[in-house]
């Protein structure tokens, strides 16, 4: 299935948890942001997001600026 | 003899319920490590930094810059980026869900040449955050009508522009900042062009509140020395300020006594 990261599109195998797919991308949790399909999903509740299908996922980061 | 007021050389000003001693916020972009944040930290003596809301590159992630800033240190996350106040609203509100606290400075542009900021849209932006309980420090271009909306929206501060972000060409807009500290009961954080120590300490002798300088230490041979640079001449122009400028003339007034000239008359 295909979801769209940060504008574009990726292919997932097998449903899974959006706290799953974080861990299995070694993404360091304490310091991304996750919009997901338009809301904000704290950390706490990636756990009990399935991403499925067409789903938007927007991950981001703070980096240095003015 | 007389002692100088120390008093009076360390007076603290207050944004968003805050004391804050250092009047020099400091952004963290353009540095070529995340190493030297700290240091640059440390060296301008700041208590308010910067920094900007991006997309990861998820398939390679780097280390986030909120790793490299000290505890204590006022987090000032910006919108930039933002083209309209609803882009804006979403970074901010996506800045404090990763727990950043509740400072934001509104950066709405649409301008790619000179990244002037736009008053309007900007205005829209302040006015919602300050409802979602943000302290809102918006970038503007330096123009009273404006200032005075923004205050009456709650704003916390205003941070008109010295020139166009990243030029270093210092206070362009000299005439209409000192319009704002004369006319405005807010702080005055002249924000961007900013681009050496004197220009800041001029911009605290007119009465600003605080300089925010981010390209021109980030781009000195030396940081970390320019950042002392900029803590020394942010401190020299506060005093001046505090101490009362002497009045400007267009011509000499002597500063040695007219008799007892040593000559003969």
């Amino acid at each position: 299935m295909n979801i769209m990261i940060n504008g574009e599109k990726a292919e997932l195998r097998d449903t899974i948890s959006l706290q799953r797919w974080v861990e299995e991308q070694n993404i360091p949790h304490t310091t991304v942001i996750i919009e997901y399909n338009g809301e904000i999903i704290p950390e706490e509740r990636w756990g009990y997001v399935e991403l499925k299908q067409g789903d938007q996922l927007e991950i981001l980061k703070f980096v240095g600026g003015g | 003899m007389q002692q100088v007021n120390c008093e009076l050389l360390n007076d603290p000003f207050e944004i968003g319920g805050q004391k804050l001693r250092s009047r020099l916020f400091t952004g963290t972009g353009k540095f070529s490590s995340h190493e030297l944040v700290p240091q640059i930290i440390e060296a301008s003596g700041t208590q308010v930094v910067t920094m900007a809301l991006r997309r990861l590159d998820w398939r390679n992630p780097q280390e986030n810059i909120l790793n490299y800033i000290p505890k204590g240190i006022t987090l000032l996350p910006n919108t930039s980026g933002a083209r309209t106040a609803e882009e804006a609203i979403r970074i901010a509100r996506l800045a404090k869900a990763a727990g950043c606290g509740n400072w934001i400075k509104i950066e709405v542009i649409q301008d790619q040449r000179y990244l002037l900021p736009d008053n309007p849209e900007t205005l829209i932006a302040a006015e919602q955050l300050v409802k979602e309980g943000f302290v809102v420090l918006p970038y503007m271009s330096p123009d009273l009508g404006t200032a005075r909306r923004l205050e009456s929206v709650g704003a916390a501060a205003v941070m008109p522009l010295g020139a166009p972000i990243g030029s270093n060409r210092g206070l362009q807009t000299r005439e209409l900042i000192r319009i704002l500290i004369e006319e405005i009961s807010l702080p005055i954080i002249v924000d961007a062009g900013i681009g050496r120590p004197s220009e800041a300490a001029e911009a605290l002798e007119m009465g600003a509140a605080a300089v925010l300088v981010n390209t021109a230490i980030a781009t000195a041979d030396q940081p970390l020395e320019m950042a002392h640079a900029f803590r020394l001449a942010v401190e020299a122009g506060r005093s001046a300020y505090l101490a009362g400028l002497g009045a400007r003339r267009d011509q000499a007034e002597a500063s040695s006594p007219l008799t007892g000239f040593l000559r003969e008359e």
